[in-house]
């Protein structure tokens, strides 16, 4: 009994906090290094206010138009769905670990566009099995086509629009 | 008050400004009336086919587009069994694929397993089931298993069986009717087979009563899949029904026609008339299979022209698959082979039934010129390319163009399966361009457009545009550089190709290069290169396999495309390993041990070398000349080395030591 006294008497002293605030905005901040070797894509270059303005929407649909929302929560869910897929079907072929997989709804189709660098072992036959692969797997799980409209680079640096 | 006044001004300038113009009455000219569809179609007008893009069939992007044929097939077939793969995974485990959102629901988005047969509940409905959805096979085990657990099968549902397997001669459906993969439709073989006896086509026709309709199923299964023993059998069919006063259908005429010859065929169709049954273009096309057996190109001829004529008198209208008939059989099958053509008089022959061949065709193109052409039977689009054939046997381009110009226009709806028989149909429209025209640039129009995108590179084009290059006395940077850039993706870079291109690059005459030309030819020599010498360095156990040695000859030449874009250090390192003995032998070898280096290029590589003031470079080529040539020939070149070089006493002395040891 006696010897929780000590406790309450640290308790009752007050101190003053001075750890940071955790409410500002961290959206769109990238770390920079001493040396300059931090790559950022066009994409992460822009901030989140120039969405629309110099850089677009990484998904495409009609669902966050007023009176189209029928169905925005199964989009987003979607979305995940593809790009979670895609980033574990080609895990050897991703740049900037698949954070830039565009998603475009035309009609009924969902078309799957970005960029995929090419392997340590190229064998463009296996390129060709696994986007057929993924285009029918990816159509008979949402129930409606999908297209892969990938296009390929030599390495991550070709994406690479500056270094900070 | 400022503003109405500064109006006032504005008006009063405006109206000083437009005077004279008041004079000319201004009339708003009436709307020009357009229809609905006129703006889609000036847009569509403004958009063709982008020639350059690949098939939409690949992935658009340089690493992934196919050029030659063979990879054309691989690429799309391991597309498609990457489909199929993903398919059979949903088959497989449909619960994981339940995302049941879709309304209507599309049974094409749910694939299932076929019913087993094995498996099924032996009822007529289930065999029914499969009938309908074309399981040969598995129809034939169902029903076998029906009747050896005394299932009652309906006369009705037997008949639907029996016409199946009759029509598929109790195998599964071909290859070619395969609806779901393009890829196997296309590229995949059947082998023709022959009547399957003691199937389960002959089981049931056994069981059936003998009608008119089983009888002429039976007779056109027998005659489809025909053989000595089936089509005997199915004559003999053919005799009891008409002696039992039976009636046989046009199927089964069209199916014994096809099979006989041609005066059988005529008479059969004598008998078909007598039975009120006009022939349609199936009869017609069965009795140009049978006029095509006549031995002899006359008698061919002559039926033909009857078939054709009868045609006209009876009003049927002839289809494409009646013309490639004709055009395909109408020359000697014997004299098509250009090897077999030995004697004068064969050739005389050969040309002869060419000229009769062209002069058909030209009438046949003649008729279908603005005419809206209409797929009728499964072969109506091998006509093009049997046609196109024809023409480049005779070398005749304007034809060859007319055909083209048939096959693309908008009334044209029977098309060749891209990859396989269209691809074969552009290659010789191509192979037949490059060999008339004359102007490279011409030649360089049409091979960018059609190459890899319709025709896919092969070593027979590639060596045809260089010697059109070579024969030329133009020079044409641009083409050269595609065909190689080509043969490169391609893989023809090793053997005789490769050769034709180190030759051609060495012909190429720098000075005429304009300045983005001439980085254009630097970065081909040194990627050329670059790629040679690591394929000769392949020498790991586990690369032996794809190691192609550098040979002499090769070697001076790239030494000299090298030097001549500035690189004589790599030249150089190059030229060494001619002189270096442990290149040539070994595990390690990564030179031929046999052969010589060019002695034309070797010549130019020692006088840029003495232009140089280079000593060792010179030094370097005479001793690499000194391995063919004798002791009177290097004598010269050692005393313009002595002339153009700074060399000291020693220098000289070595040289002259070197000269003197070689033979005379």
């Amino acid at each position: 009994m006696l010897r929780s006294i000590q406790h309450v008497e640290a308790l009752s002293s007050r101190q003053i906090s001075t750890t940071s605030m955790l409410l500002k905005n961290r959206a769109g901040k990238t770390k920079s290094t001493s040396n300059r070797t931090q790559l950022l894509t066009y994409e992460m270059a822009q901030k989140p206010h120039h969405i629309g303005v110099r850089k677009s929407w990484l998904t495409w649909h009609s669902q966050n138009l007023e009176e189209f929302r029928q169905s925005q929560p199964l989009v987003v869910a979607q979305d995940e769905v593809v790009r979670r897929f895609i980033r574990g079907f080609f895990p050897q072929n991703l740049v900037v670990s698949g954070n830039e997989i565009v998603i475009k709804r035309r009609g009924n189709v969902l078309i799957v566009a970005g960029f995929l660098q090419y392997s340590r072992r190229l064998d463009i036959r296996r390129i060709y099995w696994m986007f057929g692969f993924a285009e029918e797997f990816l159509s008979i799980l949402l129930k409606q086509p999908v297209k892969l409209e990938m296009a390929f680079v030599e390495s991550e640096e070709d994406v690479a629009y500056n270094y900070i | 008050m400022i503003g109405r006044m500064g109006l006032g001004r504005v008006i009063t300038r405006s109206l000083s400004s437009v005077e004279p113009a008041l004079s000319q009455k201004l009339t708003i000219q009436p709307a020009i009336e357009r229809s609905p569809t006129d703006l889609l179609n000036a847009l569509s007008e403004t958009v063709g086919p982008d020639t350059t893009a690949p098939h939409f069939a690949y992935i658009d992007d340089p690493i992934t587009i196919p050029s030659t044929q063979s990879t054309k097939k691989t690429y799309f077939m391991a597309k498609e069994f990457g489909k199929r793969a993903a398919r059979e995974l949903a088959t497989e485990w449909p619960t994981l694929f339940a995302f049941d959102r879709d309304q209507p629901q599309l049974p094409v988005f749910r694939p299932r397993h076929l019913a087993d047969p094995l498996q099924v509940e032996p009822t007529e409905n289930n065999l029914l089931k499969m009938i309908s959805s074309r399981e040969v096979k598995d129809s034939c085990i169902l029903y076998e298993r029906m009747r050896s657990e005394n299932v009652d099968v309906s006369e009705k549902v037997q008949l639907e069986l029996f016409r199946l397997v009759t029509y598929y001669n109790s195998s599964n459906v071909p290859f070619a009717e395969w609806e779901e993969f393009v890829g196997m439709r296309n590229f995949g073989e059947d082998s023709t087979s022959s009547w399957k006896s003691g199937a389960v086509a002959d089981l049931l026709f056994e069981t059936l009563p003998k009608t008119d309709e089983t009888v002429s199923i039976m007779i056109a299964g027998l005659c489809k899949f025909s053989d000595h023993s089936s089509l005997e059998r199915a004559r003999e069919l053919y005799k009891e029904h008409r002696a039992a006063k039976g009636k046989v259908y046009r199927e089964a005429f069209n199916g014994l026609i096809g099979a006989s010859s041609y005066s059988v065929g005529k008479k059969l169709v004598a008998e078909m008339i007598s039975l009120r049954m006009t022939p349609d273009i199936f009869t017609f096309n069965a009795l140009l299979s049978s006029a095509a057996k006549a031995g002899k190109f006359e008698d061919r001829v002559k039926a033909f022209t009857e078939i054709i004529g009868e045609m006209k008198e009876i009003g049927v209208e002839p289809a494409l698959s009646s013309f490639h008939l004709i055009i395909k059989n109408i020359i000697d099958f014997k004299l098509l082979d250009n090897e077999k053509r030995e004697s004068d008089e064969q050739k005389k022959t050969y040309n002869h039934q060419l000229t009769v061949a062209i002069s058909w065709l030209n009438e046949i193109q003649n008729s279908l010129t603005g005419k809206t052409l209409k797929p009728i039977t499964s072969t109506c689009n091998l006509f093009f390319v049997e046609a196109m054939g024809i023409h480049y046997r005779a070398a005749n381009e304007n034809l060859a163009e007319n055909l083209v110009s048939i096959y693309e226009s908008k009334a044209n709806e029977v098309k060749m399966p891209a990859f396989t028989i269209e691809s074969m149909f552009y290659n010789r429209q191509l192979q037949l361009a490059v060999e008339q025209s004359a102007s490279l640039n011409r030649i360089y129009d049409l091979y960018t457009t059609m190459v890899p995108r319709l025709v896919g590179v092969n070593n027979y084009l590639s060596s045809l545009v260089f010697r059109k290059l070579a024969a030329s006395s133009d020079r044409h940077w641009p083409l050269l550089r595609r065909v190689i850039i080509d043969g490169i993706a391609a893989g023809q870079m090793n053997g005789v190709i490769g050769e034709e291109m180190r030759k051609q690059l060495c012909n190429v005459q720098l000075h005429t290069l304009g300045t983005s030309e001439r980085e254009q030819f630097t970065s081909l020599v040194q990627k050329l290169v670059a790629v040679w010498v690591e394929f000769s360095q392949f020498t790991e156990e586990r690369m032996r396999r794809l190691q192609r040695k550098l040979s002499p000859s090769q070697i001076s030449e790239c030494a000299l495309l090298l030097t001549r874009i500035g690189e004589q250090q790599k030249a150089y390192e190059l030229l060494d390993l001619l002189l270096d003995e442990t290149a040539s032998s070994g595990d390690e070898a990564t030179v031929y041990p046999r052969g010589h280096a060019r002695p034309w290029a070797m010549a130019e590589l020692f006088e840029d070398a003495l232009r140089k003031r280079d000593t060792y470079a010179a030094a370097t080529c005479l001793q690499i000349m000194s391995l063919t040539a004798n002791r009177a020939k290097l004598e010269p070149l050692a005393n313009r080395i002595f002339e153009k070089c700074n060399v000291n006493q020693e220098q000289v002395r070595i040289i002259q030591g070197f000269i003197r040891l070689r033979p005379q």
